[in-house]
C-alpha cells in the first residue's frame, strides 16, 4: 500500500525544461508545490569534456528512467519495429535536458500560431497537406509574446533582436514578430566560421543573423560568461553559464521556500478520484511506494512520457486513460523534421575550419526559407526551413566524417581524415513540420518497461509535405556552402523522424474538446484540475526549437493556475 | 545497435524485475543507474588517476581496484550527512584540478552539495539511507562477472580487425598501438556487456566466413586479404551475420573511432595518438576567440578530461 504523504497545494510531475519554469511563478504565488522528479542533482563536477562519457553512452552515471523505456518506432501502422538507438535522446535530472541541450531559445514565428488560416488565405484550401489534421493555435503569437519576454529574462537568453515593436533591425531576425524590447544580453561572439558563412549569405542576397540562446554572452546573474570550451552538445557546463532551469528558475523557485524537490522519484500513475478530478500522484522511490495527494496535478514530463502517463493511468471515470474519454490522447503527434548531422547537408573545405570549439547556438543562420516567409506557390509544400551552421564539433564524430567516395578504412582513409577531419560541417535544418491523422503514439503491449507497464510507440510515416520542404531546404543549404567555398558537397535523404529530442502532440491544445486533450491556457478538458505542460501541447512546431515556447506555455499556464487558484483547484 | 526483440525484451524484464511495482528502484534498478563500467570507475572515491602519469598509459585495468565506494559516505564528506553520490565523485574533481588552463576556481560548488530540503512528508535521509551500500555491492557484482570480456581468439581477432581499419603507418601509430583494444575489451566488460553476446556472435561469424574463404584465421590472412574481406563485409557480401554484415562492420568501425579518438582515459587513444592524426587540438576549459578562427594552427594541449595527460 502506497504511503500517504502530506497534501500539497500543486504536485509537478517532472522538472525539466517545462515544469523548471513553471515552479517559479507557482511558488512566487505562494502555493505550496511538490516537485517529483525522476532524475537527481547533477554536479557541475561531473560536467566533463569527454566525447564518450557525454554523447556516445548518454551519461551513464545520471538516473536511467528513460533509458529503460525507450519508445519504439514504426514507420507504418503494421510495420515493423525499427532498431532502439542506442541511447535516449532526453536525460533525467532536475533541470532535465536543460542540463545538455544546445539551449537555442527561439521564438515561433507568428505564422506558426495560425498556419491553417493563413495557409487557405494564402493558397487555398488545397494547399493543406492530405490527410493533416491541422488546426490553428488557440492562441497567437501577440498573446504569448509577455511571456516569451518574460522566459527570456527570467532565465537570460543571448541574441539580437530583428524587431522592436515594428522597428525592424537588419542584425537581427528581420522576419520574426515584434518583440516588446532587445533581449537581456548580446549574441553570442562571431567566429571565423560563421563570418565566413555570413559573408557568403550577404553575397547572394540573404539575411543572416545570430541566433538566440539561454547561453550567458556575458556575465548574468552572478553566473558567468560562456567559455566556449567546445563540449556543450549533450555536455553540461562546468562553469553555469548554460541557463538550465536547474540553475535559474528552479533555484529560484526553492528559495521562496514553498518548492520541495523530490529527486529520483518515479512516477507511476495520476490518481482520480470519485469526481473525476485528478487527485494527486503515485510515485516510487528508495523502493517505497507512495501517493502525493495534491489539489492540482501539472504533468510536465516529455511528450511521449506525458501521453503514457495519461494512457496508463486509467480510473473507472476513464477507462481509456486518463483525460482520454474522446480518443485524443497521443494523437496528432509528430517529431521534427530535421536533417543534420550524417543525416543532412555535409560540406567539404579546402582550410581548416576550426570549429572544433565553440558551441551549437554560436551559429549563423537563415530564415529566408522558414515558415511562410517567401513565397510557396508552385513548391508543393508549406511551411519551411530554419538553416542553421554552428560551431563543436567531438573527435569522434569529426573521425566518422563522410569520406566523399574515398575509403573507409586502411592508410588511405587515414590520409583522408589526418587532412579533412578539421575543414568539414554539417548544417542544422529544422523544418516546419505537422500532425497527420495516422501519425500517433499509444502503448507498444510487446515492449514493457522493468515495472511492467507498456512503453510508448510511435507511429511516424514519410510525409510527402515534409519531404519536398527538406529536399527544398538542402538544395539551398548546398547552395550556401558553395558560395562560402566548399569543394564538395553531399545532400543525404531523410527518413521520417524516431525518438526525436523535438517531438509534439499528443495532448494537443485547443478550443475543440472533440479534437484536443487542453483548453487553451493548458488545463485538461476532461479534468479540470489537470495541466499538462510541454510541446505535447504544441499543434505546430515552427521551423525551431521548440524549448522556449514551452517554457512560455508553462509560464502562462502555471500564471493562469495562480490567478485563477479557486476555480481550478477547488 | 541491438534489436529491440522481443526476446531480448522478454529476457530483460524477466532478470531485471522479478516482481511488479515495490522492488522496482531497488538493486537491479540501482544497477543500471550506476555505471556498468566499474572497472573504469575503479578510481571512484580513492582520488586515484586511472592512466599513468608519467607514461601516460592508461594504468591496465587487471591493476586497477574492483570497488566502487571504499568510504562511507560519512568520510567523504564529514560536513554532510547526505548520500555520496557517483556524480559527486572525487575523481571527477580530480580532472578539473589536473587541467592546467587557468580558469578561477569554481565557486558554484556549493549551492550543488546543498540538496533542497525536504519540507514535509518523508525525509531524504531516511529514504536514501541504504543507497551507498546496494551501489557497492552492484558495482562489485558487476565487476566479478565481467572479468574477461573475450577470448584469446576474439582478442587476436579484434586486434587484426582494428589494425587493418587503422593501420600504423608514416602518418603515426595504429589502432592496435593506441590501445583500441583495450577500449573494446573494457567496454564489452562493463558498459557494453549486455551487447557482448550479439557482439561475440559478429566475431564468430566473421571467422567462420575467413575460414570457408580462406581455410584459415581471419588474423592469419595477409593484409590485402583482410582488406578485402573487409570490403566485402561493408558491401554487405559476406553471408552469415545477424542482421547482416555491413551492420557488423559499422558497430565495430565506430567502435574503433571511440577507442581511437575518445579520451585515453577509456583506454585507447593512448599518447593521444588519434587526436595528433586528426590534428583535434585538445580539450580545454575556456576557449578564446583566437582558436575560434579559420585556417589558424591552434596549439595543441594534450590532456585527459578525467586525469592524466
Amino acid at each position: 500500500m502506497a504511503i500517504k504523504l502530506k497534501p500539497v497545494d500543486v504536485a509537478i510531475i517532472g522538472l525539466g525544461g517545462a515544469g523548471g519554469v513553471a515552479v517559479l511563478p507557482l511558488a512566487q504565488a505562494g502555493l505550496k508545490l511538490a516537485g517529483i522528479e525522476a532524475g537527481t542533482w547533477l554536479d557541475p563536477h561531473s560536467f566533463r569534456p569527454d566525447e564518450i562519457y557525454n554523447n556516445v553512452r548518454g551519461w551513464p552515471d545520471s538516473v536511467q528512467k528513460a533509458n529503460r523505456e525507450v519508445p519504439t518506432v514504426r514507420n507504418s501502422p503494421n510495420g515493423p519495429i525499427l532498431p532502439r538507438p542506442a541511447v535516449h535522446a532526453m536525460m533525467n535530472a532536475v533541470g532535465g535536458t536543460t542540463i545538455h541541450y544546445w539551449a537555442q531559445s527561439w521564438r515561433l514565428n507568428p505564422w506558426d500560431f495560425k498556419v491553417r488560416t493563413r495557409v487557405i488565405g494564402r493558397y487555398g484550401h488545397s494547399a493543406i497537406p492530405a490527410g493533416s489534421t491541422l488546426e490553428d493555435w488557440p492562441l497567437t503569437y501577440d498573446e504569448l509574446e509577455p511571456y516569451y519576454d518574460t522566459v527570456e529574462h527570467a532565465i537570460g537568453v543571448s541574441g539580437k533582436a530583428g524587431n522592436i515593436q515594428g522597428k525592424v533591425d537588419p542584425l537581427g531576425n528581420v522576419y520574426e514578430g515584434p518583440r516588446q524590447r532587445e533581449y537581456p544580453m548580446p549574441a553570442l561572439r562571431s567566429t571565423g566560421f560563421t563570418e565566413l558563412m555570413r559573408d557568403a549569405a550577404i553575397k547572394l542576397g540573404w539575411k543572416p543573423f545570430r541566433p538566440p540562446a539561454a547561453i550567458n554572452s556575458e556575465e548574468h546573474n552572478g553566473r558567468s560568461a560562456c567559455v566556449f570550451h567546445g563540449y556543450c552538445s549533450r555536455g553540461g557546463c562546468h562553469i553555469q553559464a548554460k541557463n538550465s532551469t536547474a540553475v535559474t528558475t528552479i533555484p529560484a523557485a526553492i528559495k521562496t521556500k514553498n518548492l520541495t524537490v523530490f529527486d529520483r522519484a518515479h512516477v507511476t500513475r495520476i490518481g482520480v478520484d470519485a469526481n473525476g478530478r485528478a487527485s494527486g500522484v503515485t510515485y516510487l522511490r528508495g523502493g517505497k511506494e507512495y501517493f502525493q495527494p495534491a489539489a492540482v496535478v501539472l504533468l510536465a514530463s516529455y511528450t511521449y512520457e506525458n501521453t503514457r502517463l495519461l494512457l496508463l493511468s486509467k480510473s473507472k471515470a476513464f477507462p481509456k486513460g486518463l483525460s482520454n474519454s474522446h480518443g485524443q490522447v497521443g494523437r496528432h503527434y509528430f517529431g521534427h523534421w530535421v536533417a543534420a548531422g550524417n543525416g543532412g547537408v555535409i560540406a567539404l573545405f579546402p582550410f581548416d575550419l576550426n570549429v572544433w570549439y565553440g558551441t551549437p547556438a554560436q551559429g549563423m543562420v537563415l530564415d529566408d526559407w522558414a515558415d511562410d516567409n517567401c513565397d510557396h506557390s508552385g513548391l508543393g509544400f508549406i511551411g519551411g526551413t530554419n538553416l542553421h551552421v554552428y560551431n563543436e564539433m567531438h573527435p569522434i564524430q569529426s573521425a566518422g566524417m563522410e569520406t566523399f567516395g574515398e575509403p573507409t578504412f586502411g592508410s588511405r582513409w587515414k590520409s583522408f581524415i589526418h587532412q579533412n577531419a578539421g575543414r568539414w560541417n554539417t548544417a542544422h535544418l529544422q523544418t516546419s513540420t505537422f500532425p497527420y491523422e495516422d501519425n500517433f503514439l499509444d502503448l507498444d503491449d510487446t515492449v514493457l518497461d522493468p515495472l511492467g507497464d507498456p512503453v510508448c510507440r510511435i507511429t511516424s510515416l514519410p510525409r510527402p509535405n515534409e519531404l519536398r520542404a527538406v529536399d527544398f531546404a538542402q538544395r539551398k543549404m548546398e547552395e550556401w556552402y558553395r558560395a562560402a567555398g566548399a569543394i564538395n558537397v553531399v545532400r543525404r535523404p531523410m527518413n521520417p523522424p524516431g525518438v526525436s529530442t523535438h517531438a509534439y502532440g499528443g495532448t494537443r491544445m485547443g478550443d475543440n474538446a472533440e479534437t484536443n486533450v487542453v483548453n487553451r491556457w493548458g488545463f485538461s478538458h476532461e479534468v479540470p484540475n489537470l495541466g499538462i505542460l510541454g510541446a505535447s501541447v504544441m499543434g505546430t512546431s515552427g521551423a525551431r526549437n521548440p524549448t522556449l515556447t514551452v517554457q512560455a506555455l508553462s509560464w502562462r499556464t502555471a500564471d493562469h493556475l495562480a490567478r485563477n487558484w479557486k476555480s481550478i483547484a477547488l | 545497435m541491438i534489436p529491440f526483440d522481443s526476446a531480448t525484451i522478454h529476457r530483460a524484464r524477466e532478470t531485471m524485475l522479478p516482481a511488479r511495482r515495490l522492488c522496482s528502484v531497488s538493486a537491479e534498478a540501482l544497477k543500471t543507474e550506476q555505471p556498468a563500467d566499474s572497472r573504469q570507475r575503479g578510481n571512484v572515491g580513492t582520488g586515484r588517476p586511472s592512466v599513468d602519469l608519467r607514461t601516460r598509459t592508461p594504468i591496465s585495468s587487471a591493476t586497477l581496484p574492483e570497488v566502487g565506494f571504499r568510504r562511507s559516505p560519512a568520510q567523504i564528506h564529514p560536513h554532510r550527512k547526505a548520500i555520496m553520490r557517483p556524480e559527486c565523485s572525487r575523481s571527477a574533481r580530480y580532472s578539473w584540478e589536473a587541467l592546467p588552463t587557468g580558469v578561477a576556481p569554481f565557486r558554484h560548488i556549493l549551492w550543488v552539495m546543498r540538496s533542497p530540503p525536504t519540507r514535509r512528508g518523508i525525509s531524504r535521509r531516511t529514504v536514501l539511507a541504504g543507497v551507498p551500500l546496494v551501489q557497492v555491492s552492484a558495482v562489485a557484482a558487476s565487476a566479478a562477472s565481467s572479468a574477461s570480456a573475450f577470448t584469446p581468439d576474439q582478442m587476436r581477432l579484434i586486434d587484426a580487425v582494428v589494425e587493418r581499419f587503422i593501420p600504423s603507418d608514416e602518418l603515426g601509430p595504429g589502432a592496435r598501438e593506441a590501445g583500441v583494444p583495450v577500449y573494446l575489451e573494457r567496454s564489452f566488460a562493463g558498459h557494453l556487456s549486455r551487447e557482448r553476446s550479439a557482439f561475440s556472435e559478429g566475431l564468430a561469424a566473421m571467422e567462420v566466413a575467413a575460414r570457408a574463404r580462406h581455410n584459415t584465421a581471419f588474423a592469419q590472412l595477409s593484409p590485402a586479404q583482410q582488406d578485402e574481406f573487409l570490403t566485402a563485409m561493408e558491401r554487405n557480401e559476406v553471408s552469415g551475420f545477424r542482421p547482416d554484415s555491413r551492420s557488423f562492420f559499422i558497430r565495430i568501425r565506430q567502435l574503433t573511432l571511440e577507442g581511437m579518438f575518445g579520451d585515453p582515459w577509456y583506454g585507447g587513444n593512448r599518447g593521444f595518438a588519434g587526436w595528433d592524426l586528426i590534428r583535434y587540438p585538445g580539450p580545454r576549459l575556456a576557449v578564446s576567440a583566437e582558436d575560434q578562427r579559420l585556417r589558424e594552427p591552434i596549439k595543441p594541449l594534450r590532456t585527459s578530461a578525467r586525469g592524466g595527460r
